[in-house]
């Protein structure tokens, strides 16, 4: 399993969306469901954060270019 | 073959010279073109031809030797000073001047000696002058080199050439300062009136550009206020115009008020009508670029805004999907042990009902062959001596005991005759 700190946003949009085919297929042994799912729960996180924080620095560049 | 008429050439030129003291008893005033002007420093005297005016670039169809002495140099610049009038004799300005038609004995040199200035055919040939020398620098190039610089697009340090203290100094530092854009103003003061002016300016640019602080420079304003056509005249000196040409940064030149043009209005980038006007061009310059850069910021704002509300909604979606399937998981888990169970139910019942069936035949079997019973139905059991039942006659012997079992008892007997079927 790739290290998230090391994925790009696209990477981990990927793997996200390949776990919920997964568990929607139902194809997903239970065995691995908890880990599954506790990865793609880090990956929502990292996703979100990640988008967040570029929200951020864009607006913030924006708004300096601006000042 | 000698004779006494024979002139020699000291003779012959003694009498030309008597000849033009003849036909020019008195200076005249004659106009030309002044070309080849140099001075001689150490003596204070001036040389230069005159030439009659001709097309540019091309020959000139006469010129004459003409000299100026210190003396003559010092009074007519005295005289000129009087009237308020400037005396700088300039190459390529179109003169009158008083003169003596004079001829060297000793080395047989004809020359003009200047005598006198008409400062006013000077005034009025000043447009004249200009636009001789416009001509020739725009033949040449200068006057194109220094347009062919890019103007900045953020000019914010400015490199300034005007006098010190002046009012036009103040009022294009003003025009800056209302402005909120950080300028930075190099200043390299020079003199912007009389006879210096054109070796001050030159020298100013020249500081400009040897001054390491002003490497980031990105214009250069050379300014000063309104004056008379004769003040503003110093700075039609072609040296002005070659030294704009050869600066790497280009130049606004506000020089006078609108009416007003000089030579580095032609050889600089930009033309302002004032030194305020000059300072306004590099401030719309500015607003110019921040207006652009607003315009950008604000189309890459609204551009960049939907894209990471997309990516939001993405993984929403993802998100929600992911619940969606995982709260429903454990029922259809769930489902699959059910159906598993059933099976297992069935399977289990159906299996006992048919050991239960083979149980019963068993024990029907069982039943059928019990001995008792068959006594009871009438069977007897022959056994020998030893207890061992006998299965056939062939086992027994003719007078042998043998034991009978039946129903409710036996018999012993003895075997009289063997009968075999």
């Amino acid at each position: 399993m790739t290290d998230i700190k090391t994925m790009t946003y696209s990477q981990m949009l990927e793997e996200l969306q390949s776990i919920v085919n997964s568990v929607s297929r139902d194809d997903c042994p239970v065995d691995e469901l908890e880990e599954k799912v506790q990865r793609a729960g880090i990956l929502i996180k990292t996703l979100r954060k990640k988008l967040k924080s570029t929200e951020k620095s864009v607006s913030e560049m924006l708004l300096e270019i601006e000042n | 073959m000698n004779s006494s008429s024979d002139f020699t050439v000291l003779r012959l030129n003694q009498k030309v010279k008597k000849v033009l003291q003849i036909g020019f008893p008195e200076p005249i005033w004659i106009r030309g073109v002044i070309t080849g002007l140099r001075r001689v420093s150490s003596r204070g005297h001036t040389y230069f031809k005159l030439a009659d005016p001709s097309e540019l670039g091309g020959q000139s169809q006469a010129v004459v030797d003409c000299a100026l002495f210190a003396g003559d140099r010092s009074r007519i610049s005295l005289e000129t000073g009087r009237q308020s009038k400037i005396f700088d004799l300039q190459n390529h300005e179109e003169v009158r001047i008083l003169v003596s038609v004079n001829f060297w004995d000793r080395s047989g040199g004809f020359q003009l000696v200047m005598k006198g200035y008409d400062p006013d055919f000077s005034g009025d040939s000043a447009a004249i002058h200009l636009q001789r020398l416009v001509s020739l620098l725009n033949k040449e190039g200068v006057l194109a080199e220094n347009r062919t610089l890019r103007l900045p697009e953020v000019p914010l340090n400015i490199g300034l050439i005007t006098s010190k203290g002046s009012a036009a100094e103040k009022d294009f530092v003003k025009t800056l300062e209302e402005s909120s854009y950080p300028f930075k103003v190099f200043a390299a003061y020079a003199s912007m009136q009389g006879s210096s002016t054109s070796d001050s300016v030159c020298d100013a640019f020249n500081r400009l550009i040897t001054n390491p602080a002003c490497n980031s420079l990105d214009i250069v304003v050379i300014t000063r206020g309104g004056g008379s056509v004769t003040d503003l005249a110093w700075f039609n000196d072609e040296r002005i115009a070659r030294t704009i040409a050869q600066l790497p940064w280009p130049v606004i030149s506000g020089i006078g008020h609108e009416i007003d043009t000089t030579l580095p209005d032609y050889a600089a980038h930009t033309r302002a009508k004032t030194p305020t006007h000059a300072a306004i061009l590099i401030v719309n310059q500015l607003a110019q670029f921040d207006d652009y850069i607003s315009t950008a910021t604000q189309s890459l704002f609204s551009s960049v805004s939907p894209k990471i509300q997309i990516e939001n909604l993405r993984i929403n979606n993802l998100a929600s999907n992911l619940t969606q399937h995982l709260s429903s998981l454990p029922v259809r888990k769930e489902e699959v042990i059910h159906k598993l169970a059933s099976k297992l139910n069935i399977a289990v019942k159906t299996g006992l009902y048919k050991i239960n069936l083979q149980i019963a035949d068993i024990e029907k079997q069982i039943e059928i062959r019990d001995p008792n019973k068959m006594l009871k139905l009438g069977w007897a059991v022959v056994r020998d001596a030893h207890g061992i039942p006998i299965r056939n006659v062939s086992s027994v012997n003719e007078g042998e005991t043998i034991k009978i079992s039946m129903d409710k008892g036996s018999l012993t007997a003895f075997v009289k005759e063997k009968i075999n079927d």
